[in-house]
């Protein structure tokens, strides 16, 4: 978070103060990102890049070096899977928890595709 | 927010939801107005300083490994913002004593209160010399939570002569008497600023030093109106200086 007070008003006795401040939750980052170079086969296997900079942005307090570990991927509608992720430092969970990231990734991708037929 | 009043100094704390918030026209920006019943004491004087906390408060969806939900809350370094109550006269930035990045260099990130207090500045605000809490297991016995107090005896933990006497220290249900400073505990430079640490007072030594004895001692060498004579033998340059039982490392 970026997280500032810009400013106060009023500030007589016998006023009630205004503060102002700017408040940007998850400054820089502000949706978690797509995972790039994805790709998942028919039987359910394959692999997903995450682009782990972003979320290394994203949430706060998580010391580097660190590992997202995908915790669970759910189906959903055609073509989008949710990944479950959380982070560990190489051998234990560290920082934030489990997180959501809802994204989409081919479902049939063409060199799969292609090897089917 | 608080400040010096008339006779003593005051501290008033809001929520959001108890003021008046407005989002501004530019994305992320707000404003909030104390209400009615939070507002500058009449007699208010001098700086004062307003400070705030926001924590970013995430659910967390069950998984195959965690099947039930639960929440984290994330927070950030709390701003705080001096301001003058006299129209034309400059604020004067408080006097900073500990500095929140030696704090970091041991606890890494402070955090405190469900992790959304994390600036010391901010942490004044409230453990102020009036903020007290009653002494666990004693019924009717309160004790300082005055940030100078109480940061000074967690830390000082087993080896307070209390604790080494066979007592106790704790605060409501956390038990500090078995904490260890890391490092000499003479390392004054390890938390405070420089030059913060050399001046003697009662309240600040006996927060360590909290033998019977000594407050005794301290009790005799203060005058009836609340003068101390501390300087006398362990001001700075004097036999007994702060400097020389705690030297630097």
């Amino acid at each position: 978070m970026a997280f500032a007070i810009t400013g106060v008003t009023n500030t007589t006795p016998g006023s009630a103060p205004t503060v102002n401040f700017t408040l940007n939750d998850r400054a820089g980052a502000q949706v978690p990102p797509l995972p790039t170079n994805s790709s998942v086969s028919r039987l359910g296997t394959g692999t997903v890049t995450m682009n782990v900079t972003g979320i290394a942005s994203a949430i706060q307090g998580i010391p580097s070096p660190f590992r997202v570990r995908v915790r669970a991927v759910s189906a959903g509608p055609r073509g989008v899977f949710t990944f479950v992720y959380s982070f560990d430092n190489g051998t234990t969970e560290i920082g934030a928890p489990p997180a959501v990231l809802p994204t989409t990734v081919p479902a049939v991708p063409t060199p799969i595709t292609s090897a089917l037929r | 927010m608080n400040g010096p009043v008339s006779t003593d100094y005051a501290a008033t704390q809001i929520t959001g939801t108890q003021g008046t918030l407005v989002a501004g026209a530019t994305p992320g920006s707000y404003s909030l107005t104390f209400p009615p019943t939070a507002i500058i004491p009449l007699t208010a004087a001098g700086t004062w300083s307003i400070a705030m906390q926001a924590s970013r408060y995430e659910y967390l969806a069950p998984t195959l490994i965690r099947t039930t939900p639960s929440s984290v809350t994330h927070g950030n370094t709390n701003p705080v913002f001096n301001f003058s109550v006299t129209p034309g006269v400059t604020a004067a930035a408080r006097r900073e004593v500990v500095q929140l990045a030696r704090c970091n260099a041991c606890h890494q990130q402070l955090a405190f209160h469900g992790g959304g207090r994390q600036n010391t500045s901010f942490c004044v605000m409230c453990h102020n010399p009036t903020l007290t809490a009653a002494v666990p297991g004693q019924t009717g016995v309160t004790q300082s939570l005055n940030f100078q107090n109480m940061v000074h005896r967690i830390h000082m933990g087993a080896e307070l002569p209390s604790v080494v006497a066979g007592g106790r220290f704790a605060i409501g249900s956390d038990d500090y008497s078995g904490v260890h400073f890391p490092q000499p505990i003479s390392n004054c430079a390890a938390c405070h600023a420089p030059n913060t640490f050399t001046t003697p007072t009662a309240r600040a030594c006996t927060s360590c030093h909290d033998a019977t004895s000594t407050a005794a001692h301290a009790q005799l060498n203060t005058t009836a109106s609340g003068l101390e004579s501390c300087a006398t033998c362990h001001g700075p340059g004097r036999s007994f200086a702060v400097s020389a039982v705690h030297p630097a490392l």
